[in-house]
């Protein structure tokens, strides 16, 4: 242990002393940017055999990487939330302020309240006018709704393909500060800097997806999603994309890679918030919005007629002529089964295009029907074959004339036919029946046809009041060309139907079909959705205080305390000092030294 | 995405993001404060499924106050219309009778003159309209159901009015001689009278009854009817035979003949409903005065009982068109020798009465639903039997021909005087303007009760409502006093927390 020795050792104290006030300066600097941790030095002795030679600072971070996890895993889940519950309220808002009335049912009660009016004074063309004018409204709420749904889900795709770059940038980015990191630790540069950034670009990507970091031995980070899908390995990062039909993959040159959400790759995070508005939530209430046209323009000119009782033998049954169904109306065949007395109903769906065939079982909303389709273009003859084949032996299926079939039991009581009707939508303004077609869909009427896809898809943003009752509203009252002025069987129809007429519809995601007015369906779309807007509200409040602790400890840990750097500097100051005294006395020492020589 | 907001160290500190929170709290019950409402969407709405349905059906009950106040005012009129030709039908049937038979200057007795002038304000009545909507037309509102009253009695020069076809009838009822469709003859000792066809026109045999000795009655019976009387040898004077005759309108009448010997100095009734026959030196001279004395009464019948019976029968074939009828009329010409009626159509025959004709109930013409499966039924037409029944008197009286001044145009014109005077007076009962009446205060009542009883309904759904969406002031006005002071405080502990910092003191 020489002089030289001490002086080295000094010398390494100045300029440990040295890097920990910058090391402060750097804190206090940093003190406001955003995932900048605390550093400080860990100062490690170096020994020779000779003992003590001189110390080694190392930048260490104060960072608690238990916690950091946790909070990436709540940052994802609290942007699944807030994603979520802002197109909710968005929804929400849609449908109506309390201020001025939710606004389908409003139009659809002053709708209704018109056309009582018009009931009680058919031969008013005041109240003929105004009918007119609240269907068009009504009408053109459903318009608009549609229209809006439309736009916002334009709206969130482009939120995803924005949110895809943004996970490609990231997980890039991350895979770049991986390689880069291995890189100064394996030289022993100080990396804190760069772990910093990494962390920071870590906690972005869960925003968009959920993340599981895992550190490894070489100072690389691996993420995953919790679902198992590996984004980042050290220097390789794994890009995603959005196919041409909308779903999320890995990137593959292919273009089969495996999906992302189908497969539970990822389940939380904007990117999944997203993909459930678009392809679950929206298209939810598009259809509410469909259902309640539909619904809308059926009651009002769809007409249910019983076919005409027959026996034959022992056979009974009934007839009915079948000539004035349109694509997509019914046969309602209800029957009791004799052995376990059961009331049983089969509708028959008519087509005219082969390829809608077989129809599945919910064509209907009614859930406790079995639904056929029966193409009828190829003549009454081959209808009746069709519904033979679908009801079995117990019945007796014929052609008997013209149009008209007849549905008999077998005469052996294994079944006993109670009813058969048929519902027929009204096409013509004046046919001598009080239903008419108010609302068509795009100028021709709305018969649920299954041609060519569901007639019922998009109906909301397609229907529109008849044009040729816009043109002569005197044909909200004039059924047929002989009709007195003051008759009020059509208006009085049409607000029966209206006001007590019940369809079977379903609020969708599972929810079973019930039997209910338009009006009541209308309402509870709209608490519906109010309610899920509450529940969506009430899971971000909460989440936001687990974000808000998570937030709180990470912050305590790694935040810069301006109060300790400013305590630390005035200690580094004196330390400096004595370093410097030291170096100082030993020059005089070693002067003495060489003086004395 | 906004990074920012899930960074962990930094600028954003948890109380940063407290503080705002509580901000965002302040903004909101600001908000509340200026609508009075909870919340500007049904997402902050407790109870929102039921708030919805409650202003459904706030919205709907207003709807029917609506209707009920729109028809009230139709209902209005309507009764006040009846009670004005109630009121009509009274006066006129109190003053028939009153005065005798005396003409005035134009031909007409002071009573006719009145008939004419209620018949004219009938009509006007039955046309009244409520805002453009005639009230009893049925369901053809846009019409005025009757016509006019010169157009109703005298036609338009094309069309038959009621005069044409009371005429043609009277010939049909008369004959060509006067008789009432009866072939009255006698050959020897025997005197025939029978009915010259099976048709309704004329006078029909009902019944006889005598007391002449040696005078043989057979029948009348067959069909057509037919009697005969064979005078075997003279009857006793004083004695009689009466015959009951029927005529078109299903009244009778009597006509009664004494046999009187020369001594006798009774005249022949003006009517015709008594007269004498002298008994002759032999049979076949008895039959003679017998068949001359019928003649004679039949005749005097003919010109009075019957032509008023006519008139009457007249009216009801042209007026009765109610459930989908139309106005008959004697086939022909020749009207005398007539066999049936034919009905009129819209090209020979003025149709009185426009409005809806069809077979449903005149009620069901015009209906509002009032409440929820109630509602009320107030169509009615102007062909109903209630105010038919009082259009057909009138128009008889006003159109009878009784200008002459003499003793047969008393006689007719007292018979008619007692055919109408009944009907008029009779405006109660089953299908009269008294039921009608009723039946339209009933629906107008029940209209009422419905709109008081919604009242009611909706100031209790309304307080749900604005229980549920409106705020409470005094507990809003404490919460943002509250949220305030707190505020304060957080500010006040933030600045004292950052003013705090070490370098202050160095």
């Amino acid at each position: 242990m020489g002089l030289n020795t001490t002086v080295g050792i000094a010398a390494s104290g100045l300029k440990v002393t040295q890097t920990a006030t910058a090391l402060v300066s750097a804190n206090i600097a940093g003190a406001s940017v955003d995932g900048y941790t605390t550093k400080s030095t860990s100062t490690q002795g170096i020994y020779a055999s000779t003992g003590l030679v001189g110390f080694t600072t190392t930048v260490t971070r104060a960072f608690d990487q238990e916690v950091f996890d946790q909070l990436a895993a709540s940052t994802a889940t609290s942007s699944y939330l807030d994603t979520k519950n802002t197109y909710l309220e968005q929804i929400d808002q849609l449908l109506g302020s309390t201020e001025n009335g939710a606004v389908l049912p409003t139009a659809l009660s002053s709708f209704t309240t018109d056309l009582q009016t018009l009931a009680a004074q058919p031969s008013s063309t005041a109240a003929q006018i105004a009918v007119v004018n609240s269907a068009t409204v009504v009408a053109q709420t459903l318009n608009s709704l549609s229209s809006t749904l439309s736009d916002t889900a334009d709206a969130v795709d482009t939120s995803i393909r924005e949110g895809v770059d943004q996970v490609n940038t990231l997980t890039q980015q991350i895979s770049d500060l991986n390689k880069r990191i291995v890189q100064a630790q394996g030289q022993g540069a100080d990396a804190t800097g760069l772990e910093d950034e990494r962390d920071k670009a870590v906690l972005e990507l869960s925003n968009y997806v959920d993340v599981d970091v895992k550190p490894q031995s070489d100072g690389s980070l691996r993420v995953a999603t919790t679902g198992g899908l590996t984004l980042v390995d050290n220097a390789q990062a794994t890009p995603i994309e959005l196919d041409s039909s909308g779903t999320l993959r890995v990137k593959t040159a292919s273009g089969n890679g495996p999906e992302l959400i189908s497969s539970g790759l990822v389940t939380s995070g904007s990117l999944a918030a997203l993909i459930e508005v678009r392809d679950t939530i929206l298209p939810q209430v598009q259809n509410q919005l469909d259902q309640t046209a539909a619904a809308l323009a059926s009651a009002l000119s769809d007409t249910t007629t019983s076919g005409t009782a027959v026996t034959s033998g022992t056979q009974t049954g009934f007839d009915v002529d079948t000539s004035d169904l349109s694509s997509g109306n019914t046969l309602s065949l209800t029957y009791t089964d004799g052995t376990t007395g059961e009331s049983k109903t089969v509708t028959f769906v008519k087509v005219t295009d082969s390829s809608a065939l077989p129809l599945s079982d919910d064509a209907t909303l009614d859930p406790n029907d079995t639904v056929v389709g029966i193409d009828f273009s190829l003549g009454a003859a081959s209808v009746a074959t069709q519904m033979q084949a679908a009801l079995g032996s117990n019945f007796v299926v014929s052609n008997t004339s013209g149009d008209t079939i007849r549905v008999l039991d077998d005469g052996t009581g294994a079944v006993s036919v109670d009813g058969l009707t048929k519902t027929v939508t009204q096409t013509t303004t004046q046919s001598g029946a009080s239903q008419v077609a108010l609302f068509t869909d795009d100028g021709s009427a709305y018969t649920g046809s299954f041609d060519g896809g569901s007639q019922l898809d998009g109906l909301a943003s397609r229907i529109s009041v008849n044009a040729e009752i816009t043109a002569d509203p005197s044909l909200l009252v004039a059924y047929s060309s002989t009709t007195e002025t003051g008759d009020s069987t059509r208006p009085t129809a049409l607000y029966d139907a209206l006001a007590d007429g019940t369809s079977y519809t379903t609020l969708g995601n599972g929810l079973a079909a019930k039997s209910t007015t338009v009006a009541n369906y209308a309402n509870s779309m709209v608490s519906y959705w109010a309610s899920q807007a509450e529940t969506q509200q009430t899971l971000v409040d909460n989440q936001s205080v687990v974000q808000s602790n998570l937030q709180s400890r990470m912050s305590d840990t790694s935040s810069v305390s301006t109060d300790t750097e400013l305590t630390k500097l005035i200690q580094l100051q004196s330390y400096y000092s004595a370093n410097a005294q030291v170096l100082t006395t030993l020059r005089d020492m070693l002067n003495t030294l060489v003086n004395a020589i | 995405m906004d990074v920012s907001k899930y960074s962990y160290t930094g600028l954003n500190g948890a109380l940063s993001s407290r503080l705002v929170g509580q901000r965002a709290l302040l903004s909101d019950l600001t908000t509340q404060e200026t609508t009075g409402l909870k919340s500007t969407t049904y997402e902050g709405i407790s109870n929102r499924t039921l708030t919805l349905s409650f202003q459904q059906k706030i919205a709907q009950n207003e709807s029917y106050q609506s209707t009920i106040d729109a028809i009230d005012t139709r209902l209005e009129v309507i009764g006040n219309c009846v009670d004005s030709m109630s009121t009509l039908s009274s006066t006129v049937s109190g003053e028939l009778g009153t005065n005798g038979y005396q003409l005035t200057s134009s031909g007409q007795t002071s009573e006719q003159i009145a008939a004419k002038n209620a018949l004219e304000a009938y009509v006007s009545t039955l046309n009244t309209d409520v805002d453009g909507t005639y009230v009893f037309a049925g369901k053809a509102s846009d019409v005025s159901p009757v016509v006019d009253v010169d157009t109703m009695l005298n036609g338009d020069g094309v069309r038959a009015g009621y005069t044409q076809v009371a005429s043609e009838r009277l010939q049909a009822d008369l004959g060509s001689d006067g008789l009432g469709r009866l072939d009255l003859s006698s050959s020897g000792s025997t005197v025939s009278l029978a009915e010259d066809g099976s048709h309704s026109f004329g006078m029909k045999l009902s019944g006889v009854n005598s007391t002449l000795s040696n005078v043989t009655v057979t029948g009348p019976s067959g069909s057509p009817a037919s009697m005969s009387l064979d005078v075997t040898a003279q009857p006793t004077a004083g004695e009689a035979i009466e015959l009951t005759l029927t005529l078109p309108d299903g009244s009778t009448t009597t006509v009664t003949l004494t046999a009187a010997d020369s001594t006798s100095t009774e005249t022949d009734a003006t009517d015709g409903s008594t007269g004498t026959f002298q008994i002759g030196s032999t049979t076949a001279e008895t039959a003679a005065n017998i068949e001359a004395a019928l003649n004679t009464a039949l005749t005097s019948v003919g010109k009075t009982t019957l032509t008023a019976a006519s008139a009457v029968e007249a009216a009801n074939n042209f007026f009765d068109t109610a459930n989908g009828g139309t106005p008959m009329r004697v086939d022909g010409p020749p009207y005398d020798t007539a066999t049936g009626l034919v009905a009129g159509t819209s090209s020979d025959t003025v149709t009185w009465y426009r409005g809806t004709n069809d077979t449903d109930t005149p009620r069901y013409d015009a209906q509002a639903r009032v409440e929820d499966g109630l509602s009320v039924n107030y169509g009615v037409r102007a062909n109903e039997d209630a105010f038919t029944s009082q259009i057909k008197q009138l128009a008889v009286l006003s159109t009878i021909d009784v200008s002459s001044g003499s003793d047969t145009d008393e006689a007719l014109y007292s018979a008619v005087v007692d055919r109408t005077k009944g009907e008029l007076e009779a405006t109660t009962g089953n299908d009269s303007l008294q039921s009608v009446a009723a039946e339209i205060a009933g629906a107008r009542t029940t209209a009422q009760s419905a709109s008081d009883r919604m009242t009611v309904a909706n100031t209790t759904y309304q307080t749900a409502v604005d229980s549920a969406m409106n705020v409470d002031d005094t507990e809003l006005a404490v919460k943002l006093t509250s949220l305030q002071t707190q505020i304060e405080a957080s500010y006040k502990a933030s600045s004292i927390l950052y003013k705090l910092t070490l370098s202050d003191y160095l």
